[in-house]
């Protein structure tokens, strides 16, 4: 649902975290890029809008390290799709990052933890 | 690759097909939220942002992109060179006659100066011996007894092998040719580890006993040349002075000798020295410096220990014998150039020369420079409409570079194409000279690696100035095409580069004219006698089995006949034509002074030996006494002429006739009789050295020179008659070093004119390579000036008045350069001026020629554009943008 957003209601993305959150998101199961960015979109309520610029690039770029591989299926629509799914190394890739993010999540929280 | 091709199509489809179906996908929500079709579709788009650049990422990770890029690069390149022929033209052609020019030029330092000769083991440990006295005379050759003392005494050679420079006649019995062989030791072909082609080679067994060894060794081109390859010819017996040799063998292909300078076809064993040099034993003689000395360095011992072991050596043997070795000095060098003789100017021309061709080549870069900086002012617009698209600065100036490479790399390799010719030209020259010269330049794969090494840096060094200001634009300045109107009166990197190129021009033309007037001026000085109109044949009759009575009977007739040949003024004999490298000296004692304690103290005198009428044949002056004449017979009085120097410089000046000297103390001296004026004798560049003439009859000799001064025909017409009269003597006597004497001297003067030549062909170069830049900076100029002309002349600018505005700013940048130029050139000429004959430095009418010359090429490139300037429609200029 595309939706008229004012930018401040947008965030930044930390640099190295879309990475992580793409394969969260694939997580649940083989996407099409177009999903990834919805999914994305839609469990952070809107809150992360992410640039097709930056999407794709991400996504080959994983396929390159072997992270995710893809396959054309046809989509629910009955269209020809593009869908990534987790590899192995994806899900261990994940499980690493999620670590490091957690660790980072308490740091920065304890760092900026009102006075 | 054909597979990958494949992958890499069917990843692009993928690609597209993927983007499509998001696309797709966002606008089927829009349309299901009520946004309607064709606005969906535009909305998506919108939002998917720049599809290109996401491609161009993605693509990056395929690993493609360099490759890719790289050919879009020379695509993009090649099109853009194409669509300005002119600049691409000017650029390839500049940059390929500069590099063309140092790649020659490398060709012959790297020839020369940087490869072992060929055909050698391990060329890099020999080394040549050159003995000096002191004083003038120091070349590289030491008496056989010297050599002896050396090949026995040292420590510091594995070896050191002799080798003498004699000329024989050799063939099968009735075709006798002459020839220049070299007398070796019996250690010399395994001393440079040469091998045999076929048979074998001379080896210490063959270097016993004197006398005692008629064989020989035949070079491959020797054997080629005189008996067309014949594979039978090893064990033959062939004529060599009339006497039967046994040839040994053939050496392998590839091997020249040891001398860039002599080439020789033939190697005899230096036990028959004797035999082969008309009975003269030079082999006892301490006296007699004859033979040059090649010794192998022992491993582990430099070229610096052995020349301090040896010279050493030689401080014991002038101790030992002052009287002939005193004041030696033991220098070594490497072989090939004739010693420390030829190294020195050889070095020091090549050196010249190279800095010149460097020079050039600095000039056709900044040319190259100015001619892309001007391109990349031009291609201004172009450049702020891809910045404005967003393409990075970085990918312009990656094609930039890519397109000056390319321009370099097409230079390079039509300079690498041109040095090939040039060298191909050269080796294929054969000069005049009755020696037999290496001349082979082979282009080696070094001259392409400099090639290609002196253009991609030509590329990078002046690309990457204009790429850098290229891609520094204000855009909006240049989308509006405003900098064309306001920028230009300031002064441009382009501009000092003009002024640059012209004033490197001037410095180039102005040595290169210094140096050709200086060697017109060397060319034109007085040689002591008059060149044109002079024929001459040379004979040797020891090669023809002649004893002295036969000989001498045959000289008489021969000048008898001469004489009275039709068309022949006056006609003589005599044993060496002056200027030729044969001319031989002696030492001079005279009578009533002190014979000097130490051998490099002797006088030297240049030595004739001369029939009757030979001063007035050769036009030579005679200051007092008389010429030879029918007085001088065999067996007459010990006579002798000298010229002027010999008189005031041995004989204090006082009058001359009637003083006796003598040229070996043990002999009765000889009485000088007439005394004529100074000439140049052995080369052009001697200054007043001394000389003296003995008549023939008295000293015969069997190889002279007829020389026959023509009357009103060129002395080549006579030769016919003059071979013809030798031939009703003797149909068997071979005729060398037949011609003009002009041609004869060719040898003398070539030196001077190959430099004149070059250095000319040079100073051409730098003007053209500056014209062209001048012009196409100047042409660039106008065009970027289009509109101001425009509105100038709309506003009622006179064409006369556009004409000087373009022409001022030309003058400007020309006057510039010219000052600079003079500036530099009157600093070179005072570095110059050691090597300059009879030009000053600062000749002043050198400096009006060169301005005169940089002017009008300077006003002739201006004018084309400047004229184009003067058409302009003002209409169509200020529509246009």
């Amino acid at each position: 649902m595309p939706k008229k957003t004012s930018s401040e209601s947008h965030i930044e993305l930390l640099q190295g975290t879309l990475d992580m959150l793409i394969l969260r998101t694939l997580q649940w199961g083989p996407q099409h890029g177009h999903g990834v960015g919805q999914a994305i979109r839609q469990s952070s309520v809107d809150l992360l809008l992410i640039e097709r610029g930056s999407l794709y690039p991400a996504l080959h770029r994983l396929e390159a390290r072997g992270l995710i591989v893809s396959e054309w299926k046809a989509s629910d629509l009955n269209r020809r799709a593009k869908y990534y799914r987790l590899t192995k190394a994806g899900r261990e890739q994940l499980v690493a990052e999620q670590g490091k993010w957690k660790l980072l999540v308490k740091a920065i929280t304890r760092v900026m933890r009102p006075a | 690759m054909r597979w990958d091709f494949w992958r890499r199509q069917r990843r692009e489809t993928d690609l597209d097909d993927e983007i499509a179906h998001d696309l797709a996908l966002e606008a089927e929500e829009r349309i299901s939220s009520g946004v309607a079709p064709q606005e969906a579709e535009r909305a998506s788009r919108r939002d998917f942002g720049n599809v290109g650049l996401l491609k161009e990422g993605i693509r990056e990770m395929w690993g493609w992109a360099s490759l890719e890029r790289l050919g879009r690069d020379i695509r993009y390149g090649w099109r853009s060179l194409r669509k300005s022929p002119l600049f691409a033209t000017m650029a390839v052609l500049s940059l390929a006659l500069g590099i063309g020019a140092n790649a020659s030029i490398f060709s012959v330092i790297s020839t020369i100066l940087l490869r072992p000769l060929p055909g050698l083991e391990r060329g890099s440990e020999l080394v040549s011996l050159n003995e000096s006295l002191g004083g003038n005379n120091s070349i590289p050759l030491l008496s056989y007894p010297n050599y002896r003392d050396f090949r026995d005494g040292n420590s510091v050679l594995t070896g050191l092998a002799c080798i003498g420079f004699v000329p024989a006649s050799i063939g099968r019995k009735g075709d006798n040719q002459r020839i220049w062989a070299l007398t070796v030791t019996g250690n010399y072909f395994e001393l440079l580890g040469v091998k045999p082609l076929a048979g074998r080679l001379i080896q210490p067994e063959d270097d016993k006993v004197r006398g005692g060894h008629p064989v020989l060794v035949l070079t491959y081109t020797g054997w080629q040349k005189r008996f067309g390859g014949d594979p039978n010819i090893i064990g033959e017996k062939v004529q060599v002075n009339g006497r039967e040799f046994t040839v040994l063998g053939i050496t392998a292909q590839g091997f020249v000798g040891t001398e860039l300078i002599m080439a020789p076809d033939v190697y005899f064993s230096m036990a028959m020295q004797k035999e082969l040099q008309a009975g003269e034993d030079f082999q006892e003689r301490r006296s007699a410096r004859n033979f040059f000395a090649l010794g192998r360095l022992k491993p582990g011992v430099t070229m610096v220990q052995a020349e301090s072991a040896l010279d050493g050596m030689g401080r014991n043997l002038a101790r030992e014998y002052p009287q002939d070795n005193g004041g030696m000095k033991i220098t070594l060098t490497p072989p090939g150039l004739v010693g420390a003789l030829g190294r020195k100017p050889i070095i020091g021309f090549v050196a010249v020369m190279f800095g010149v061709s460097c020079l050039v080549l600095l000039v056709a870069c900044v040319n190259l420079a100015s001619m892309l900086l001007a391109r990349a002012a031009d291609k201004r617009k172009e450049t702020a409409i891809r910045l404005a698209l967003g393409a990075g600065r970085w990918v312009l100036i990656r094609q930039l570079l890519t397109e000056n490479l390319m321009v370099a790399l097409l230079g390079g390799a039509g300079g690498a194409l041109l040095a090939v010719w040039i060298m191909g030209a050269l080796s294929a020259w054969r000069p005049p000279v009755d020696i037999p010269l290496v001349v082979s330049v082979p282009v080696d794969f070094r001259v392409f690696l400099f090639a290609l090494v002196v253009s991609a840096v030509t590329a990078l060094l002046f690309g990457l100035l204009p790429a850098l200001q290229a891609t520094k634009t204000d855009l909006v300045a240049a989308l509006k095409n405003e900098a064309a109107t306001t920028r230009f009166r300031y002064w441009h990197l382009r501009d000092y580069m003009v002024a640059a190129q012209v004033s490197m021009s001037v410095l180039l033309l102005f040595c290169s004219v210094l140096v050709v007037k200086s060697l017109q001026r060397s060319l034109s000085a007085p040689v002591g006698f008059e060149i044109p109109g002079l024929a001459t044949v040379s004979f040797d009759l020891n090669m023809q089995g002649y004893d002295e009575p036969r000989g001498r009977e045959f000289e008489r007739r021969v000048l008898e006949k001469a004489r009275q040949l039709p068309g022949v003024e006056t006609a003589t004999l005599v044993d060496n034509i002056p200027l030729t490298p044969t001319v031989p000296w002696n030492a001079v004692y005279v009578e009533g002074k002190p014979v000097p304690k130490r051998a490099a103290e002797v006088p030297n005198a240049y030595v004739f030996t001369a029939s009757p009428d030979y001063f007035r044949t050769m036009r030579t002056r005679l200051i007092s006494g008389r010429e030879f004449d029918a007085r001088d017979k065999q067996g007459g009085p010990r006579v002798a002429i000298v010229n002027s120097a010999f008189a005031a410089r041995l004989l204090d000046g006082g009058n001359a006739l009637g003083r006796r000297f003598t040229t070996n103390t043990t002999k009765e001296p000889m009485e000088i009789v007439g005394v004529v004026e100074n000439g140049k004798y052995y080369n052009l560049t001697e200054q007043a050295p001394l000389a003296f003439w003995t008549p023939l009859e008295i000293w015969y000799k069997s190889k002279a020179s007829l020389v026959a001064r023509t009357r009103a025909i060129p002395p080549g017409s006579i030769l016919p008659s003059i071979r013809g009269l030798v031939r009703e003597i003797d149909p068997s006597i071979a005729l060398f070093a037949t011609g003009s004497v002009e041609d004869q001297l060719t040898w003398t003067f070539f030196p001077a004119r190959i430099a004149a030549l070059s250095l000319g062909a040079f100073g051409m170069l730098a003007l053209v390579l500056s014209a062209t830049g001048i012009y196409g900076v100047m042409a660039y100029a106008v065009s970027r000036r289009t509109r101001e002309i425009g509105i100038r002349m709309a506003i009622g600018a006179t064409q006369a008045q556009v004409l000087a505005s373009v022409a001022r700013s030309a003058a400007i940048l020309i006057g510039t350069g010219l000052v600079l130029g003079l500036g530099m050139a009157l600093g070179a000429g005072r570095l110059l001026g050691r090597i300059l004959f009879g030009v000053k430095p600062n000749d002043p009418l050198t400096f009006a020629i060169v301005f005169a010359i940089m002017l009008a090429v300077g006003a002739a490139a201006t004018f084309l554009p400047a004229r184009r300037a003067t058409r302009i429609d003002p209409m169509q200029a200020l529509r246009l943008e």
